[in-house]
């Protein structure tokens, strides 16, 4: 049974079709989100889609309407003028473990209120980026959808009172969840906005706004899901000691021993263990692509975890996760289609059989290396997949191709998906929306770590993702862009 | 009595008094033959325009056997490009402050320029094959005598850092080792096929594998594991111990590239492995050196390499000076005080010391920059990536020089940038029609073009917007009723 910090996207992965959708990109936060939210998966699924069913016509009513109100918004802008003169708070990992070692309801009502203050501000900034886009692609319907969602969850939270007890808390925090799950489609209504605006806009600005996007909008998300994690945490250690008095329970709390939970504080995890990660990756990637090929158990191509093996780090389990199971499918895919001759069912079949007997393997090995140093943790993911083709790889940051347009109209198929409550064909796992390595940077980016590629030319990739170890960096957030009339050279 | 002129040697003493700048014993007073005011020839030449080295020139004698008119074509094209390419290398040594041209060192790089320049460029055109024999000879003592430029260029700048910026050091660096390349390309290559025209006119034996200085059959594998076994060799003689190493990936592929160039480069990054792995084992006290991966790739029209170590990697702060010239990981743990006396006598010991086996191993800080500039110069590329705490992979890519006109050189071109409304640009393009001097048309609002037809445009737009535009004071006049 896979084990994880709450939060981690697949620990709640089965081997249906339907739930495949999440490993996908889009699908990502969504059940992401819905892991917080539910009791069993099954019921988080169709909760998900019967809620952003609603969601959607929803949004796509308050759009039309929203469309007469345009002009007259324009005037209310200085509302949003007083948050984007305010600079976000950055804080770093370690700031939020220390705070959520030791709560207390003061504590939590304190987190509170920074979240309450600080998500309009950055939501702000994020919609003077989108008000400085080319007109043409501010009108996209779907740029248009997240333009609105944005705006609608500024004036929410920039309207909710402040914090002050247990009870506010409680609701500012099914606020932010209903929130969250609002904003669930904001990566595919982006994507696909993205793909239509493709010869509207210079790829390089769109480069540029989609990353400021996806990096602030991760930052909101850390945010809102590390307050909601420990108010959950609170709440349970409060039940957990029902029946004394506030004082006597919270005595109780403090002094009681915690042990192996201290290392796990919200959703950041103290000492993540790093190859206990690429093996839970690797294991459920190789899991997807025998599903989905017909393949034996087994068969996939292995993964061998090198180097520093022990080595731990502070992070949050689920960004790590998600980069790493980028980076191994993207070795995988790569592996198995240069060899795609083995797969001939009964070439595989045999081979499977062996394989299990531990003779030689169907594909070459994926080696994946770990380099733990003071600061750093860096893992090298080594394949021998045939490299990256010459043409895709000058653009394989960007989110706009040519070569991926055709592959972002994948979101049209998902989010159809997500609107139907009947799901009658599946969405592939391993669809691909061109978006796997560009998010893994901007995950890697945000705690000012990196992800770098370089192919050999018709051997293989080794890729590289730098993380750095102690959480004592600061979030790699940027305010709006700077105003026109500033002389830039 | 000496001949030197008194204020000269009035200037060099206060700096000979100056600890900073002499090497002691290696300073010998520099008599400068030419006066300020032979110049011109120099000049003239070095105003010439150059062109990138061709791979079309360099491949053109392909088919065998070598004829009278290829050599006399090929001296052509030496004759044409040699001498301009030295009076340019010769006037950037003025361009440098004149504290640094004192030193000894780059003194002599100077004086080795010029006088190559002074041998080459008074040959007569070449029309015979006598004369053609005289010119390859003086090319190859040339050749042989700037052979030792790069040490004693090193040893010059690295003495001379604090009075040049950094941005300037590189710059001039760069230029020269740039040039460097294409000078002793194009004048190998030329007494390659000299040797190679009159070896066959003896010996009727064809090796149609090599081109000149090009060997099209350049089996990468074989190089790597040849590099690979001499530097081991070096390490085992300076260090007592070396690492073992193993070839993979596609073995049996060839490329066709300069043996040369290939050899320098490869040596240059094996010599870094192996110095890394042997200083991080003794540094983290493990019982035997790991091996260092050596893989070969074949691509389209490129070969790959990757060199993999367990060396301990280069931390963050560093890396950002790897590419420096004149920066070397062994000298900023000798000399922490930037004292450039210590840190020249320390470096000549160390290089003494390293004589005599394929150069020194270590400690010059210009292998790494060096190699990135071969490895770029036919369209190749060099990245290194550092697994900090664990060891560094470096990554050559090597176009092969096939002559194919889809794989162009990288070429520098030289234009002005042009900034402006989209209707000047709308005018500009017009007249483009009619002379073309637009290199690149960037965008609405940008152009790039070529420097020589700046004034021609600029008299051009003057004129049309002089008949477009009207004056507002002949608009306000009244008109007579």
């Amino acid at each position: 049974m896979l084990r994880h910090a709450p939060g981690v996207f697949f620990a709640q992965i089965s081997l249906t079709g339907r739930r495949r959708l999440a490993s996908s990109v889009a699908g990502t936060a969504a059940k992401y989100e819905s892991q917080k939210l539910k009791t069993t998966t099954r019921a988080a699924t169709i909760t998900t889609t019967s809620a952003s069913a609603n969601t959607v016509a929803h949004a796509r009513t308050v759009s039309a309407q929203s469309g007469r109100n345009l002009q007259q918004k324009f005037y209310e802008n200085r509302i949003l003028d007083r948050y984007t003169a305010q600079e976000p708070k950055k804080i770093t990992l370690r700031q939020l473990v220390l705070f959520g070692r030791q709560l207390t309801e003061d504590k939590l009502v304190a987190s509170a209120n920074y979240v309450r203050s600080e998500l309009p501000v950055r939501l702000a900034h994020r919609i003077s980026d989108f008000q400085f886009l080319p007109y043409i692609a501010g009108t996209n319907p779907h740029l248009k959808m997240v333009y609105d969602l944005y705006w609608r969850a500024f004036d929410e939270f920039r309207k909710f009172a402040p914090v002050k007890t247990l009870d506010d808390n409680r609701r500012f925090c099914d606020n932010v969840k209903r929130n969250l799950l609002e904003h669930s489609q904001v990566i595919p209504q982006l994507g696909m906005g993205v793909s239509e605006c493709a010869d509207l806009v210079a790829p390089d600005e769109i480069d540029r706004f989609m990353n400021q996007m996806l990096i602030s909008r991760i930052s909101r998300r850390t945010l809102a899901e590390q307050h909601i994690a420990l108010s959950e945490q609170f709440d349970q250690d409060l039940r957990a000691h029902l029946g004394l008095s506030s004082a006597e329970g919270f005595a109780q709390m403090a002094s009681a021993p915690r042990g192996f939970a201290t290392q796990r504080i919200g959703i950041v995890r103290a000492d993540c263990s790093v190859a206990q990660v690429v093996n839970d990756c690797a294991l459920h990637a190789s899991g997807l692509y025998e599903e989905s090929h017909h393949l034996p158990p087994g068969t996939a191509p292995q993964v061998i975890v090198e180097g520093h093996t022990d080595a731990t780090f502070m992070c949050i389990p689920a960004h790590f996760s998600y980069i790493i199971h980028e980076l191994l499918k993207n070795a995988m895919s790569h592996v198995m289609a240069r060899y795609a001759t083995r797969l001939d069912s009964d070439a595989s079949a045999l081979a499977g059989i062996k394989s299990a007997f531990g003779s030689e393997p169907l594909f070459p090995p994926i080696r994946v290396t770990i380099c733990s140093s003071h600061n750093d943790i860096v893992v090298r993911v080594s394949d021998q997949g045939g490299g990256i083709n010459p043409g895709i790889l000058p653009y394989i940051w960007s989110f706009t191709h040519p070569l991926k347009a055709k592959r972002l109209h994948n979101f049209h198929a998902v989010n159809r998906m997500e609107a139907r409550v009947d799901e009658s064909d599946s969405v592939s796992p391993l669809m691909s929306f061109g978006f796997g390595l560009p998010m893994s940077n901007i995950y890697a980016k945000y705690w000012g770590g990196s992800v770098s590629v370089h192919s050999l030319p018709g051997y293989g990739v080794d890729a590289y993702v730098q993380l750095p170890r102690l959480g004592n960096v600061v979030e790699n957030i940027s305010a709006r862009r700077a105003q026109v009339d500033s002389h830039e050279s | 009595m000496s001949l030197r002129p008194k204020s000269y040697r009035q200037l060099v003493r206060p700096l000979l008094q100056n600890p900073a700048l002499c090497s002691a014993n290696h300073l010998k007073r520099r008599h400068y033959s030419k006066s300020h005011y032979d110049e011109q020839l120099v000049y003239k030449y070095a105003s010439q325009k150059i062109n990138p080295v061709s791979i079309g020139q360099l491949l053109k004698y392909r088919r065998l056997p070598l004829s009278q008119e290829n050599i006399l074509d090929s001296v052509a094209y030496s004759q044409a490009e040699l001498p301009v390419r030295l009076a340019k290398r010769v006037i950037s040594f003025h361009n440098l402050p004149f504290i640094v041209g004192t030193n000894p060192h780059i003194a002599r790089v100077y004086n080795q320029y010029y006088e190559a320049f002074d041998r080459l460029h008074a040959f007569a055109p070449i029309s015979d094959l006598h004369s053609e024999w005289e010119f390859t000879q003086a090319l190859e003592r040339q050749t042989q005598v700037l052979a030792d430029v790069i040490p004693s260029l090193a040893q010059g700048i690295l003495e001379c850092k604090q009075y040049m910026t950094r941005e300037g050091r590189t710059a001039f660096i760069n230029d020269l080792i740039r040039s460097r390349i294409g000078l002793r390309v194009i004048g190998e290559q030329h007494v390659a096929l000299s040797y190679q025209f009159r070896n066959e006119n003896h010996t009727q034996e064809a090796d149609d594998s090599w081109v000149g200085a090009i060997h099209t059959k350049l089996l990468p594998a074989r190089m790597m594991e040849q590099c690979a076994h001499l530097v081991q060799n070096m390490c085992e003689m300076h260090y007592g111990t070396a690492p073992s190493y193993f070839l993979d990936g596609d073995i049996e592929e060839t490329i066709s590239y300069i043996p040369s160039h290939f050899e320098y480069i490869a040596c240059e990054l094996l010599k870094n492995a192996f110095r890394a792995t042997v200083d991080f084992t003794a540094k983290i006290d493990r019982s035997a050196h790991p091996p260092i991966q050596i893989t070969i790739t074949k691509g389209d029209g490129y070969v790959g390499v990757r060199i993999r170590d367990q060396g301990g990697g280069i931390s963050k702060g560093n890396m950002r000076n790897v590419f420096e010239y004149s920066w070397s990981s062994m000298q900023s743990s000798e000399d922490s005080t930037g004292s450039s006396a210590m840190a020249g006598m320390s470096m000549q010991t160390n290089l003494a010391l390293q004589q005599g086996v394929g150069g020194p191993i270590a400690g010059l800080g210009f292998g790494l920059p060096m190699a990135r500039l071969y490895a770029g110069y036919f369209g190749g590329s060099l990245d290194v990536v550092s697994m900090e705490g664990f060891g560094c992979d470096v990554f050559l890519k090597l176009r092969s020089i096939e002559g194919s006109h889809t794989h162009p050189m990288a070429r520098a071109i030289k234009g002005v940038f042009i900034e402006c409304e989209p209707d000047i640009r709308e005018v500009l393009l017009m007249l483009d029609a009619k002379e073309k001097f637009i290199i690149e048309d960037l965008d609405s609002r940008h152009l790039f073009i070529n420097a020589a037809h700046l004034s021609y445009i600029q008299s051009q737009l003057d004129k049309e917007l002089e008949s477009t535009v009207y004056e507002v004071e002949a608009m306000q006049q009244p008109k007579p009723v």
